[in-house]
């Protein structure tokens, strides 16, 4: 291990930006679309020389009609991933190809394995320690050193003897040098010699083609006890991976591409011998004998459609991130045929609102928001789009401790979670820093649960969590949230208000932690902040730091360094996927600083496949698109044991989304409806926390700009809510809008495409699918006990007024102002002490007879 | 049969698009991923553009991992393009001088924009969003010179405010920052003094510099968060009053956050908006001797001291590091799709900069940047060009349509005894003045027909203040109403500041100083005191 492997390895973390490359099992959202159904394929493994693998079953979720899009790879029948030693026995390793797997001139693959996308050496899981690791070649493309038992070369291998990889083929022709003399990798600078040069490295040469953030190999799927395991594996089109080429023309008709599943036994591949406790397989996939097991499946690709121009001027859009999976689906398809082509800006629903209203030039001709704007001036049109959810997104995987057996739930051990419960209460805990590992430094109410795992209402609800692993750092980093302000999170923020037993525990009641324990209260630092109901971003208002000096400067570790922000929706749920809460947490690291650094906090690390528990506040496309899971928010109560039952959950499913759809609350702006908790809890299997998007577009613009967003409108009430993942339909994770809505919209598009002169809004008349308010007025929240409900119109009460009741820290003086006078009272009493004791002393001796 | 069809004219396109390519003797190159890190500050405009690009079949990686490792990790060839706001190889005290990368690169304007300072500053319990400062107290407060909300220095330039006595939290990056690097550039070209004495506390000697690496130390009251998302969401906390970082104007937009109106060298206070960037940067100088390691980089000595009233003068524009030479997995595909990308920012992605919080490049910067594109290997030469370029600030004679349409600034805005009370970035809501200090009917009431931007949040405060329950302002640590009740009312906004350190009303403090002052009387009179009388008492008994 060099220290350029070194290097690159570091990179890999930070580099990974897309692929799904870790194992996660399918949403529970909404199903997938219609393209390519029925187009799943299970096939078996086999049993071939040393290794049988007769009993694997491999199911990919769909083969035919397929773009850029995660497909689901599952299995069952595969020899558990042993979680004592480091990975080295039974896992599969899973890669794109683009060649044909059955030419007739090459029965053994070996030009076939040429053409996989795979090879980068992306970091193996850590699992455990052990002196049995393979000898960390098995991510790569590359030839074994001499190593004992295994033949050195492999006789069988046709490369050159001296060859250092297999070499990369591109579907245009061009193959990577293998390493040999002949074929030398070339020279790159080297950043550490001004004008000085060293030798590229296997990496380097295919970074030409593919790199660590680009790629989507998956060297390590991991099997869990049961022997089944997931992996949510993403396709590249060749618009995508061009050096691939799938669904570009080729012959007849789109190019076919492979899924390579290669997978790796337990036993010397060249003796036969059993290694799972004693060594490890080693070698790359490639490697002759490895190569032998793979299992291919077939992966048939739509034909890649044309991109839009890259000179034609913009239609320009901005508004909240709900829609962005919906637009990024619809822009292509709006583009196609001399089409418009949209631009989107992803903005706050509030900066939305300003933008649309502002008579700015640049100003954007449509927003998107999920608060209308009330006002007729100037005359705006409302349209429903897009239908999608805020979620809890988790990737949990089943690390039980690994020193006591979990009886039934034995079977979770590795798999992935595919169903978590959380109540509004247990949301609140997870958002106020009230679990004291939230804290830097740990800290926080001192009776609270160090972490969710060790909290009552969460184990009773989630039983499995019983038998975790007993380190306390196997737990949560955190729930992570996005930056900003957003209707999506106030409306989140409603939905815990809204229940009593939250409430109440965020004004400071305790719960219930069962009998002889502490109830868990609300950090204190939030304990005001929703006084005054709902506000529209996550605080983070812990101001502890831990502290260390280094060369009497000191540095501190505070709450945005060690739980920060993720920037977006996206990237909470990318960062989920990836279980990386980008903290950084003590210690300070001193040792070997570049010069002129200072000292930097200790990043905390990405969690293992196998050992991960991550959480994030997201939205239901972003977790689709990274096939994340997301929680069942549920109503709890103690039975008469004292046990917390779930008594009514609901989940993020088209179903239960559409039937919110059905039970939002009129707002001020006719014809445009909006979630209400209350309402959306009171309707049987109806998901809280549906949202629906609406664009909102300037009858004042330009005649020719207002034709083309009119047909972006009736795109979206068309085609584009249509489910599936060719550009232009409605992408996983959104609900299709309810026919009223649609029609909603394309009244929208008329009147927006006609107005010459401004008009007034469109007709607006009932809530489009919903039953008539119950007798309530028309833009309130009704509900005794809520926490008053601001009008669902944007502008909050947060930014402008409110009641300086909010814990108002000023520097830290703390605790250290009692110091001085405690030091006086002590000094008092001693004064007064001295004295009389001396008194008393004198006095003594005369008492005595 | 729609969609075959459909299907039909997809792959014609395709032909048409293949037949359409510039052909050279090789194969024409193809539009494949690339991967690039750096900047926070720009990052909310890449990201966008990432966005919009992907219809046109370009995939683009962005890490935002700061400046200073978007300039490492393109010297080691581990990203195909960088983004930085200052170039390499900068003498940097505290951060050390990065070395030049050893390979063909050039700089390349992106996006242009003014680096705001968002604060978190409330007066009695109503957020100020109108806030003025100079330059030289902006330098004091983030050298820790200024250290209240209700510096006399501070106050002089807010006339209409009655400023609290609330600490001042400075919040500072602490990683390798773009950000720092633009603020310490021009606190070391404009004040200093200020900022030469403050580095003189870390030991460093005049004369100072700039650095990505902000010095700062926590014990005096300074605060660090890594990115521009930690310094915004230290500030936006609602519990952060008193706090004030120096961020990228868009990133207070999206928090709903006011921003300082910084005095330029007109007098006039001046918040960092497209309009008011775009006319600074008209006297930015560029570097334009293209055999100088540093052209293309900006020189902004004169946009600090441009006497436009509209200038607001912490106004930068970030830059593309781009490669320039097929070496360090740069192939010719990733040059084309390189250009391409760049082709699209420079131009179309422009339009987009208004609304995210940045400022529309001037022709000057993208003619430069177009030199630099070209350079890349594998651009699309005949492509390029200013003529289809659609960016909102070209106009046919050559002059910056924004820069030239930039309204002036309000009278109210003037320094002198009146202060305007609109509202600033994203928090628009006025903030009112005392009467003293309120401008003309024009200049203190809205304006007939609303606030231009800001319509939507007008309405919105006064029915959510009348909608209080508790009808008034409750000091948290005395349980006094310290405004009773008349929530929206101007002029108790400005007349009462809710003084929350150390000032006003009897607290547990006070009470907790007033026990140890009789307590220190206790100890220093009372033993010799006790002394005497038990000595007394003793000496009459002895006597007896």
């Amino acid at each position: 291990m060099t220290a350029r492997r070194t290097r690159v390895a570091t990179l890999v973390l930070g580099l990974l930006a897309l692929a799904p490359l870790l194992a996660v099992p399918p949403a529970a959202g909404p199903a997938r679309g219609g393209d390519g159904a029925g187009s799943a394929v299970t096939v078996p493994g086999r049993a071939d020389g040393y290794e049988d693998f007769s009993a694997l079953r491999i199911t990919v979720s769909q083969t035919r009609d397929l773009t850029n899009q995660a497909v689901l790879v599952t299995w069952t029948g595969a020899e558990p991933t042993p979680r004592n030693r480091p990975v080295g026995v039974d896992y599969l390793q899973l890669m794109q190809c683009w060649g044909d797997p059955q030419a007739p001139d090459d029965p053994l693959g070996l030009a076939f394995r040429e053409t996989c996308q795979f090879g980068l050496g992306l970091p193996q899981p850590a699992m455990a320690q052990g002196s049995d690791a393979p000898a960390g070649k098995n991510a790569s493309r590359r030839r074994l050193d001499a190593i004992a038992g295994y033949p050195h070369p492999d006789p069988a291998e046709p490369l050159p003897a001296d060859a250092q990889m297999v070499p990369f083929r591109t579907v245009g022709g061009a193959r990577t040098p293998d390493g040999s003399p002949r074929q030398p990798f070339g020279t790159k600078p080297n950043p550490n010699v001004p004008g000085g040069t060293m030798d590229q490295t296997d990496d380097d040469v295919l970074r030409a083609h593919f790199n660590e953030a680009s790629t989507n190999e998956y060297p390590y799927a991991l099997s869990a006890a049961d022997g089944t395991g997931r992996v949510a594996f993403e396709v590249q089109n060749a618009a995508r991976a061009p050096h691939l080429g799938c669904g570009a023309p080729a012959g007849a008709g789109p190019r076919r591409c492979h899924l390579v599943i290669v997978p790796r036994g337990r036993h010397d591949p060249y003796a036969g011998t059993d290694v799972s406790t004693t060594a490890a397989v080693h070698g790359s996939p490639f490697s002759l004998p490895v190569w032998r097991h793979r299992i291919v499946v077939p992966l048939d690709f739509r034909a890649v459609g044309a991109a839009c121009s890259l000179t034609q001027a913009e239609r320009r859009t901005a508004g909240t991130e709900l829609v962005a999976e919906a637009i990024t689906s619809w822009q292509p398809a709006l583009c196609a045929n001399s089409g418009p082509v949209i631009g989107y800006s992803a903005i706050g629903d509030f900066e939305a609102q300003n933008q649309v209203l502002s008579p700015s030039a640049g100003a954007p001709g449509v927003v998107f928001s999920s608060a209308p704007v009330p006002g007729s001036e100037p005359p705006l049109v409302h349209a429903p789009v897009a239908a999608s959810g805020v979620v809890v997104a988790f990737n949990v995987d089943g690390n039980l401790d690994p020193y006591a057996s979990g009886g039934e739930q034995e079977r979770l051990r590795g798999a992935v979670l595919s169903q978590l419960r959380l109540t509004p209460r247990l949301v609140a805990k997870l958002l106020t820093q009230s679990y004291r590992r939230d804290v830097s430094g740990i800290g926080g109410p001192a009776d609270n649960p160090n972490s969710i795992k060790y909290d009552k209402e969460f184990l009773d609800l989630n039983p499995v969590f019983r038998f975790w692993d007993q380190t306390p750092s196997a737990t949560l980093n955190g729930l992570m949230t996005p930056v900003g302000n957003s209707m999506a999170t106030r409306e989140l923020w409603r939905w815990v208000l809204a229940d009593p037993a939250a409430r109440a525990w965020l004004a400071g009641t305790a719960d219930d932690q069962g009998t002889g324990r502490p109830g868990m209260v609300v950090n204190p630092a939030y304990q005001r902040l929703f006084a005054a109901g709902a506000v529209d971003y996550f605080p983070k208002a812990d101001q502890t730091c831990a502290k260390e000096s280094f060369q009497d400067v000191e540095y501190t570790n505070c709450t945005l360094d060690y739980r920060p922000y993720a920037g977006s929706l996206g990237e909470a749920a990318l960062l989920t996927l990836r279980a990386d809460s980008k903290g950084t947490a003590v210690p300070l690291q001193t040792i070997n600083l570049p010069a002129g650094e200072q000292p930097k906090w200790t990043r905390i690390a990405r969690q293992e496949p196998g050992f991960r528990l991550a959480m994030s506040v997201t939205d239901s496309a972003s977790a689709a698109r990274y096939g994340l899971h997301t929680a069942e928010l549920c109503a709890a109560a103690p039975d008469a044991a004292g046990t917390y039952v779930a008594t009514d959950c609901r989940s993020a499913t088209t179903a239960q989304m559409t039937t919110a759809l059905s039970a939002m609350a009129p707002t001020e702006v006719p014809g445009v409806v909006a979630v209400d908790p209350e309402r959306a809890r009171a309707t049987p299997g109806a998901y809280p926390l549906t949202m629906v998007t609406y664009a909102i577009a300037n009858t004042a613009a330009p005649a020719d700009a207002r034709r083309d967003y009119a047909a972006m409108l009736r795109h979206a009430a068309g085609p584009g809510q249509t489910p599936g993942v060719a550009p232009g339909n409605l992408p996983e994770g959104y609900v299709p809008l309810p026919q009223p809505m649609r029609d909603l919209t394309r009244t929208a598009a008329d009147t927006l495409g006609k107005a010459t002169a401004p008009t007034t809004p469109p007709p607006g008349g009932e809530a489009p699918a919903g039953p008539p308010p119950a007798g309530g007025p028309p833009t309130g929240v009704p509900a005794t006990g809520t926490p008053p409900s601001p009008g669902p119109v944007a502008p909050s009460p947060a930014p402008s007024v409110r009641p300086a009741a909010g814990t108002t820290l000023g520097s830290a003086a703390g605790a250290i102002r009692y110091v001085l006078v405690g030091a006086l009272v002590v000094g008092l009493l001693g004064g007064v002490a001295g004295p009389v004791l001396r008194r008393l002393a004198v006095r003594a001796p005369r008492n005595r007879p | 049969m729609r969609s075959s069809r459909s299907l039909l004219a997809a792959l014609a396109a395709v032909m048409v698009v293949l037949a359409a390519s510039p052909v050279p003797a090789r194969a024409a190159p193809t539009l494949v991923q690339i991967s690039g890190t750096g900047s926070s500050w720009s990052a909310n405009a890449l990201d966008n553009w990432r966005r919009n690009v992907e219809q046109r079949g370009i995939y683009v990686n962005y890490d935002a991992t700061g400046s200073t490792d978007g300039r490492n990790q393109f010297r080691n060839g581990t990203s195909d393009f960088g983004v930085s706001e200052i170039p390499y190889g900068l003498r940097d005290v505290f951060g050390g001088s990065d070395l030049r990368p050893d390979r063909g690169f050039g700089y390349m304007p992106i996006v242009a924009g003014g680096t705001a300072f968002m604060y978190n500053l409330t007066i009695g319990g109503r957020r100020v969003t109108n806030l003025r400062l100079s330059g030289e107290v902006i330098a004091k407060i983030f050298t820790g010179a200024v250290k209240r909300w209700n510096d006399p220095q501070i106050a002089a330039h807010n006339p209409g405010l009655t400023l609290p006595a609330r600490n001042i939290v400075p919040v500072v990056r602490q990683d390798g920052s773009g950000t720092s690097a633009q603020l310490t550039l021009w606190m070391s070209k404009q004040h200093p003094q200020i900022w030469n004495a403050y580095c003189a506390r870390f030991g460093k000697p005049a004369p100072c510099g700039i650095t990505s690496t902000y010095p700062f130390r926590s014990a005096d009251g300074f605060v660090g968060a890594t990115g521009s998302t930690g310094v915004s969401g230290y500030v936006g906390q609602d519990n952060a009053e008193g706090a004030i970082t120096y961020v990228e104007y868009s990133y207070a937009l999206n928090a709903r956050f006011p921003v300082v109106k910084m005095l330029n060298a007109a007098n006039y206070y001046v918040e960092p908006t497209a309009a008011n960037v775009a006319v600074a940067l008209t006297r930015a100088t560029i570097n334009d001797n293209p055999s100088s390691p540093d052209y293309l980089t900006q020189i902004l000595d004169g946009v600090y001291t441009y006497d436009d009233p509209r200038v607001y003068p912490l106004s930068s524009y970030s830059y593309m590091i781009v490669p320039q030479r097929i070496e360090m997995n740069v192939t010719e595909d990733k040059g084309f799709t390189l250009a391409s990308f760049a082709n699209y920012f420079l131009c179309e992605g422009q339009q987009q900069a208004d609304v995210l919080g940045y400022s529309p490049l001037p022709i000057n910067l993208v003619r430069a940047g177009m030199e630099q594109v070209r350079k890349i290997p594998g651009a699309p030469q005949r492509n390029i060009g200013i003529e289809n370029c659609n960016n909102p600030t070209f106009s046919r004679d050559g002059t910056n349509t924004l820069a030239r349409n930039a309204p002036q600034p309000a009278a109210c805005d003037r320094q002198g005894p009146t202060q305007s009370p609109t509202g600033t970035a994203g928090a628009r809501q006025e903030t009112p003045v005392k009467a003293a200090a309120r401008c003309g009917t024009g200049g203190a009431n809205p304006r007939p027909g609303g606030p231009t931007p800001s319509g939507g949040p007008s309405a919105a405060p006064s029915a959510t203040a009348t909608g209080d329950p508790t009808g008034g302002l409750v000091d948290p640590e005395t349980g006094e109403v310290v405004d009773p009740g008349t929530g929206g009312g101007g002029e108790q906004v400005a007349a009462v500041p809710v003084s929350l350190d150390g000032e006003g009303g009897w607290r547990l403090r006070h009470t907790v100083m007033l026990i140890a002052g009789v307590l220190l009387v206790g100890v220093l009179f009372g033993p010799p005191l006790l002394a005497h009388t038990l000595a007394g008492r003793r000496d009459r008994g002895d006597r007896r």
